[in-house]
């Protein structure tokens, strides 16, 4: 399981900023990637997955990012990076400006 | 003979001239707006072909140009946006930065696209623009008023309430403070590059633009209306609804989390406890009633009571998300009625919340550190959170009083001029200016756009077109020297492009829609090259005016605290100095610009229709 919250997708209230899910991920698995656990966040979902990821290339869209274990996703392995049970992911939608 | 009508314009340009009190008005022909559009492009174009190198920002013959778009003053959601320019202070530079609020569209009903101000006043004075004409108003009486009370003042002494909308300068304006900024329409700002000590050294303490009965004419009224309603529902959906929902400061918590908030002056990226100073809170727990600009509908300008804490009661602007930066995470306040009274006092002094929040971050860090202390601050004790030091040190960089007016020279000056360890600790760039209120050693594209853009603030991010938009795949890697300029110069050109509309950037999300606005407005066929051509064609014009006034390469760099390397947070350990020797040059080359010198090359100049600078180089 890797408990991880997603950001500013979602229709968030002042209450509950963040959308939390619990991802399940096989136990055994040594080789499941960033880019597993995004497949099977948007299957069946087109409308966070065009907001997440560039269909056409399969990278991450340009304003969404990752925060694994509180590291930056692109200091890793990118989506390549590898996830283990009890990671910590976020996963944002960012913007500047203001 | 009287010419037809230019569709989605007045065809007018309103000129002042301060020192001999005379106005005039240039009527441009549909082939110069065709090239230049408005805003933005239109005003580099004036400002290069009217401010020679030697004229120094603070003189006579230096312009304040104001330019609005074809947008300004329709049915457009939040076209009420200018665009002012002109050499600017903090860099010395060219400066370009935008305003929204009331002013584009009242200075369109009363004629005209665009307002150039030449020369300097012999007395203090302010401009009341109405029916085409101009009075030159004695301005002796408001010298010394906060920008909120002058406009007020004004706004009593000509009788006319929402009819006049009124941009002025503060103390700091008046006093020459490099980082003075103009303030208008009951606090938006054009912040960046001190435009305000511009307007200060003319001598001219506010402009009030009537709302006129002209209107301009527009080839497709009902494509327009139809498209409006369209770019509103998108601007209200963008983001998922959370701009419309909570405001610019939504994006407290994202910047926190990504490591891109600016934390006491770059010395952490980690930030506990900072509930209390997001959008989400303010607007949830204090009182809020929207105060929309000319003819929005995504409404996200509010104006607060606070509710709780020291400044309970106080009735203010709800803090931008830059002012939650700057008075929130740079400096340290922790309480979110606290930042509610410094961006307050920010906007009534007229200065820049940005380059304020770096400048008074740097001096609670030297204060922390020993470098400076309370004999060098006049007594205040500068530690993080000190709202009321905060406070003080703001009204005597406005004042240029004792300590604050080293301060008000902005934190390179002031830094440079205190020297030893205390010169490492500044954030900003060589070339004069500070960045936003980003921690940007987590957002190179911003960092180097900051550094390289010729504007005094970022020129090409922060846009909503992208590479995917385009055809282009999204950056893989954003740490990448050579991904990261490749596709900032790919979509270089769009904000520009935008700023040349007379519109507020937060209503026109979809570019594609936004491209058939022109079209509707202006009977031309524009598309998304096109459009782009015209945003380059301001960033290249303006390069050219910054290489004549002294551009060098090596002023397009981060001071060492600016490019340093994350201690903590997501990007803990990432160096940028190692490659960004790198990342110029392939924003250079990407730009269509010497790699060695930065300049334009010939045949970037020539596709853009700038063939005429070639020579100037
Ligand atoms: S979105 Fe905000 S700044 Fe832009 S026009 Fe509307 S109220 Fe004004």
């Amino acid at each position: 399981m890797i408990p991880g919250s997603i950001f500013g997708f979602e229709e968030q209230s002042a209450e509950n900023p963040y959308h939390c899910l619990r991802l399940c991920i096989p136990e055994e698995s040594g080789s499941y990637t960033l880019r597993d656990v995004l497949s099977e966040l948007v299957a069946g979902d087109e409308q966070l997955e065009n907001l997440i990821l560039d269909r056409k290339s399969g990278r991450l869209k340009g304003n969404a990012l990752i925060i694994l274990n509180e590291v930056h996703s692109d200091l890793l392995d990118g989506l390549d990076t590898k996830v283990k049970v009890g990671d910590r992911l976020v996963l944002l939608y960012t913007l500047a400006g203001g | 003979m009287n010419r037809g009508p230019i569709f989605g314009y007045m065809g007018k340009i309103l000129r002042v001239d301060l020192s001999e009190k005379r106005i005039w008005k240039d009527e441009l022909d549909e082939g110069t707006y065709k090239k230049y559009i408005g805003g933005v492009s239109l005003g580099a174009k004036s400002l290069y072909e009217e401010v020679p190198p030697g004229v120094e920002w603070s003189s006579p013959e230096n312009r304040l140009i104001l330019m609005t778009g074809p947008f300004a003053g329709t049915r457009i959601s939040g076209s009420g946006t200018f665009c002012a320019l002109s050499k600017g202070p903090m860099t010395n530079m060219g400066a370009s930065t935008q305003a929204n609020g009331f002013f584009g569209a009242f200075l369109r009903f009363s004629g005209f696209d665009g307002l150039i101000i030449h020369g300097r006043a012999s007395s203090p004075t302010y401009l009341f623009i109405h029916d085409g004409e101009v009075e030159f108003k004695d301005a002796t009486h408001l010298m010394g008023n906060d920008t909120l009370e002058t406009e007020e003042a004004i706004k009593k002494e000509l009788n006319m309430g929402r009819k006049l909308s009124v941009y002025a300068i503060g103390p700091a304006g008046e006093n020459l403070v490099r980082f003075a900024a103009l303030v208008g329409d009951g606090g938006h700002v054009a912040a960046h590059n001190g435009l305000g000590a511009v307007m200060g050294s003319k001598n001219l303490k506010a402009i009030a633009v009537h709302c006129g009965s002209l209107r301009p004419p527009i080839k497709d009224k009902e494509r327009i209306l139809i498209l409006s309603k369209k770019l509103l529902e998108d601007a209200k959906r963008f983001n998922n609804g959370r701009l419309y929902k909570w405001g610019t400061n939504n994006l407290f918590r994202i910047a926190a989390k990504a490591g891109w908030l600016p934390i006491k002056n770059y010395t952490t990226n980690i930030i506990e406890d900072y509930e209390k100073l997001t959008g989400e809170y303010m607007r949830t727990h204090f009182e809020t009633n929207a105060k929309p600009c000319w003819a929005c509908g995504l409404r996200h300008v509010h104006h607060v009571r606070v509710t709780e804490g020291p400044y309970e009661g106080l009735e203010a602007e709800e803090p931008e998300y830059e002012c939650a930066a700057a008075w929130g995470a740079l400096t340290a306040h922790k309480e979110p009625g606290t930042v509610v009274m410094l961006s307050n006092m920010t906007d009534r002094m007229g200065l820049d919340v940005n380059e304020s929040g770096w400048t008074i971050a740097w001096v609670m860090e030297c204060f922390e550190k020993g470098l400076l202390t309370k004999k060098d601050t006049d007594g205040l004790e500068m530690i993080w959170g000190n709202a009321e030091a905060t406070r003080k040190m703001l009204q005597k960089i406005a004042n240029r009083e004792g300590f604050g007016d080293i301060l008000a020279e902005g934190v390179k000056r002031a830094s440079e001029h205190i020297g030893g360890e205390a010169a490492q600790l500044a954030v900003y760039t060589h070339k004069g200016n500070t960045p936003r209120g980003h921690d940007h050693r987590a957002r190179w594209s911003e960092l180097i756009d900051t550094c390289l853009s010729d504007t005094g603030t970022i020129e090409s991010t922060a846009g909503p077109l992208r590479p995917d938009l385009l055809g282009e795949p999204p950056v893989e890697n954003h740490f990448s020297p050579k991904e990261v300029p490749r596709n900032m110069a790919l979509v270089s050109g769009w904000v520009q492009f935008t700023d040349c509309l007379g519109v507020c950037q937060m209503c026109i999300k979809n570019p594609f829609m936004t491209i058939e606005c022109v079209e509707a407005a202006t009977g031309w066929e524009m598309d998304l090259k096109r459009a782009i051509a015209v945003g380059k064609r301001a960033i290249n014009q303006l390069r050219v005016f910054n290489i004549k006034h002294g551009l060098k390469r090596d002023s397009e760099r981060p001071s060492s605290r600016y490019g340093s390397t994350p201690v903590d947070g997501p990007v803990k350990g990432k160096e940028i100095m190692p490659v960004w020797d790198d990342l110029v040059r392939n924003y250079y080359t990407h730009m269509g610009w010497d790699v060695v010198s930065g300049k334009p090359l010939p045949e970037t100049l020539r596709a853009l229709g700038l063939e005429h600078l070639i020579a100037e180089l």
